[in-house]
Order: structure tokens, then sequence, then C-alpha cells
């Protein structure tokens, strides 16, 4: 397989991975069964909006496949460490650790306007800090946010080319780290 | 919470816009004030609410973080925040605590509005309301 098949396998391979991650948190709703029907049908359409948005939108998703550079997601853990020092260790809470993480980080720009490198820091260091705004009954536990900001950074440096400008994305990256950091974490002490 | 919902989605868009801040600046500067709110005056309020508005508030601004390529109408980004507060208020306790959730459920909302090309604008959101008037008056006439 060349290069330009490979980029489209990887591609494709993650947006089905970004589609069943959004799939898989509204699917958890209807299976807890918790909510009144009404807003479970209204769950149901919402999945099928989801599907038919990745199937059809033309503007969810680049066409080429671009990567992020290493020397930026490399900034995720830097992020997601300090809002978890923040918000477990000096109990300033997730909210307004991950805020004043991400405020913090907006005015890295200001450094050197002309630095392209710079004004990419703040949405990767907010990027960092949704995996630092996991609660104490998940995790608190440095390696654990070390090892879910290091799966996120992965998948920041790969989905450079989707979901762009879509509000969440993110959060959703930040989702899959902390959620494969929790599978690997129980795999392990099973395997002990 | 569908109200702050609102507030926190369009507070984050109108932020972007009008004073050119990045979307980063506008939902951490606007969530940080909130937090910090809660967090001086934690008996202002009851105590559900103390702890519940500001995790609605920071999670309806990843709503407004929406490029402007993607969707500028206010309409759609209202409508996304209203989902938005919906799927929050009963979504699953399995992910509770989980890093990202809120950013997750934010992103879910927005794509449901994306998959229509009217929610884009709101010169085609008023095209479309048009074109759907028109089909329920030939409709109605049939």
């Amino acid at each position: 397989m060349n290069d330009a098949g490979k980029n489209k396998l990887l591609r494709n391979g993650l947006i089905i991975c970004f589609f069943f991650v959004h799939f898989l948190f509204l699917i958890f709703i209807l299976v807890e069964n918790k909510a009144p029907v009404f807003i479970l049908s209204l769950v149901g359409i919402f999945t099928f909006f989801i599907f038919y948005a990745y199937y059809r939108s033309p503007f969810l998703h680049h066409h080429s496949m671009d990567f992020e550079s290493w020397s930026i997601v490399l900034w995720v853990p830097a992020g997601a460490l300090s809002a978890f020092v923040l918000n477990q260790k000096l109990g300033l809470g997730p909210i307004l650790a991950g805020s004043l993480v991400g405020f913090l980080a907006s005015f890295i720009p200001n450094i050197n306007k002309k630095s392209f490198y710079l004004s990419q820091l703040p949405s990767v260091l907010y990027c960092g800090a949704f995996v630092g705004m996991t609660s104490p009954a998940v995790s608190n536990d440095y390696t654990f946010i070390f090892l879910a900001s290091l799966i996120c950074a992965v998948f920041l440096m790969l989905s450079k080319n989707l979901l762009q400008g879509v509000g969440g994305k993110l959060g959703t990256l930040a989702f899959i780290g902390v959620v494969l950091a929790t599978l690997l974490y129980r795999l392990f002490n099973l395997w002990i | 919470m569908i109200i702050i919902s609102f507030a926190g989605a369009l507070g984050t868009f109108y932020c972007s816009k009008r004073f050119g801040w990045n979307s980063v600046r506008s939902s951490a500067g606007l969530s940080f004030i909130v937090a910090l709110f809660f967090k001086i005056f934690p008996t202002l309020m009851s105590s559900y609410l103390t702890e519940t508005v500001p995790v609605v508030f920071i999670g309806s601004t990843f709503v407004g973080m929406v490029s402007v390529k993607q969707t500028s109408s206010y309409f759609g980004i209202a409508f996304a925040a209203g989902i938005y507060s919906v799927i929050f208020l009963y979504s699953s306790q399995y992910f509770e605590g989980y890093g990202g959730a809120l950013g997750t459920t934010a992103c879910v909302s927005l794509l449901v509005i994306l998959s229509s090309p009217y929610f884009k604008s709101d010169k085609k959101l008023r095209v479309g309301m048009r074109k759907m008037k028109y089909r329920f008056k030939r409709s109605e006439i049939r």
C-alpha cells in the first residue's frame, strides 16, 4: 500500500473512532434508561443526526491528511499535569483549574505575535487541561494523567484535519485519552 | 440550566467575534469568571446550583468555540446549547468525572446542528424556513 492509501485508511479509521466515541456517549444514555421516554427518543434522533453529519457533511473534515507537529502536541501533558495539580492537589476544583490553565495559555501568543508555534499552544494546553480536570473518583494518580495526556496527544497529532473548527473536539480527544487510559489501567490490574 | 447553556455558548461566540479573542480565551476567560464567582460566594445560591452552574457553563462555552467557518448562526448555536443542556442533564453516570466528557457532550450537540446545511448561517436558516413554509402550504393546498 502506498502513502496515500495508508493516509486514507488512517483518516477513515480516525473518523470511525470519533463517531464511535460520540455514538457510545449517546448509547449509554439509552442503555441506562433513566431519562423519560421523550428524552430517550430525542437521544435516538440525535444519534441519527450525528451519523448523518459524519457521513454527509462536507465541511467537517479536510479531504487531505495532515499531521500536527510533535513539538506542539508535547505540550498536552504540560497542560494536563498543571490542571491536575491545581484541581486535585491544590483543591481548586476541575472548572477553576481547567479554565485558569486555558485562560493563562491564551496569553502565550502575546509573547511573540509573529510566531506560528506560540499561536498553536493555547488550544493544545487547553486540551491537556481537560485531561487534568478528571475527578479523583476516576484517578488521583500522576502516572494516569500523564498516560491519558500522551494518548490524547497522539490523537491530537493524527486528527489535525478532522472536525476542524467544531467546538468540543479538544474535549473529545481528552475523553478518548482518559477512557483508553482507564481501560489500560483496568487491564493491567487484571493481569497483575 | 438551559438559560446558563445559552449564556455560555452565545457569550463565548460573541466574545470571539466582537472582541477578536481566540476561542480558548473566550471559553476559559468566561468560565474562569463564573467559577471564581461561585468559589468566592459559595453560599449565595443553593449547593446544587453552586456545584452545577460552573460545570454547565464551561461545557456550554465549548459549544460557543465553534468556528465561523462551520456556523455563524446565533440561532444555530443557541439550538446546539439547548441540545447540550438536554444531553448534560441525562448523560450517563458511568462517565461522570471523566476529563473531556463535557467537551464530548458539546461536540455531539454541535454535530447535530451541523448535520443540516441550513444552520451554517442565519441567511441560510431563513431560506430553509421559507422552503419549509412553502412545502407546508403546498401540502395544505393538495
